[in-house]
């Protein structure tokens, strides 16, 4: 699925060397040619495995306090029509259909206030036409951490626990 | 003194950030291409060099705005499994608790939210053997109940702000 060498510059680039040639620095170190780095990582975006080589924004340093996370209950034969539209949203920023509770949608809403909030997910609800649904506004962010490869993920047999 | 000026002064002291550096990010998030200099074309564009917007970067990243610059990886596409999950601690254990599941690597996500459940975790790990033996063992640990959500449809993820 995924091979050693690609594990290996996916550990390197999550957390980028801050030069103007980075992938040369990566192709140093793992002693391999620049092209080939280059051309892995275009592999690896054209995969989807690299979603992006981007910032990760630590949102709520930057205003976007209230997150709400709103659970709705919509009928399982139209989850995906309904994730689809609120999806299609610009408010909402994650939207899933999820297995193992009454509520089934779940999506993401971040406003500057509760209110802000609360109004735009009114909003969502009455468009898409359902009313099941409970917010959870967070209240303390008590981690949130970029999924990252560990050292202990890339050597042979794949074995670590937490 | 223009209206214009005024704003830019509350967006440096709310926000910490220099004109240079917003527009630096904002660019960022558009993503930097594989290819061997990366930050000219942001640099071009912005009429600034390579190294402001390295240096940018590494600003940010030391004023806590941004937690990091690399590959924002997704780690389904490459075998691993992740979950939501929920729970509903009591007040008094909410630290207890928190502390023990933030030491899970695989935990990526974890708030406390007003209602019930108040306790919502992510964790991804690299099979479901893995991750059933963490939930199993945060149930023993805790003598709480988790309420496992694994997602079966995803209809969006991710979308950058505009600063």
């Amino acid at each position: 699925m995924i091979s050693e060498i690609e594990k290996r510059i996916i550990f390197e680039i999550q957390d980028m060397p801050l030069d103007t040639a980075p992938f040369r620095v990566i192709a140093e170190k793992l002693d391999i040619p620049d092209d080939e780095v280059l051309r892995i990582c275009q592999s690896l975006m054209d995969k989807g495995i690299i979603r992006r080589i981007a910032p990760s924004i630590a949102h709520r340093n930057m205003g976007f306090s209230a997150n709400a996370m709103t659970a709705a209950s919509i009928p399982d034969e139209d989850i995906d029509e309904v994730g689809m539209a609120v999806a299609g949203e610009d408010d909402v920023t994650h939207c899933y259909s999820r297995e193992g509770w009454d509520h089934n949608l779940f999506f993401m809403v971040h406003g500057q206030t509760r209110e802000e909030s609360i109004s735009k997910v009114t909003d969502i609800a009455g468009k898409h036409g359902f009313s099941d649904y409970d917010i959870y506004f967070s209240i303390t962010e008590l981690k949130k951490t970029s999924f990252r490869l560990r050292e202990e993920d890339l050597v042979g047999n794949m074995e670590a626990g937490q | 003194m223009s209206h214009g000026v005024l704003m830019v002064g509350a967006w440096i002291r709310m926000n910490d950030m220099t004109i240079l550096e917003q527009q630096i990010l904002n660019e960022l998030q558009k993503g930097i291409e594989p290819v061997p200099r990366p930050f000219q074309r942001i640099a071009n564009k912005l009429s600034c060099t390579e190294e402001d917007v390295l240096a940018a970067i590494n600003d940010l990243k030391e004023k806590g705005l941004i937690r990091k610059f690399g590959a924002i990886i997704a780690p389904k596409k490459m075998g691993y499994v992740s979950t939501l999950a929920a729970m509903n601690v009591p007040d008094d254990e909410v630290d207890r608790v928190s502390q023990m599941i933030n030491s899970y690597h695989g935990v990526t996500h974890n708030y406390l939210r007003d209602g019930e459940p108040n306790l919502w975790f992510t964790m991804i790990e690299k099979d479901d053997e893995i991750l059933e033996r963490n939930l199993s063992q945060i149930i023993e640990r805790t003598g709480l109940k988790i309420i496992k959500l694994p997602a079966t449809r995803t209809y969006k993820i991710g979308v950058r702000f505009d600063i």
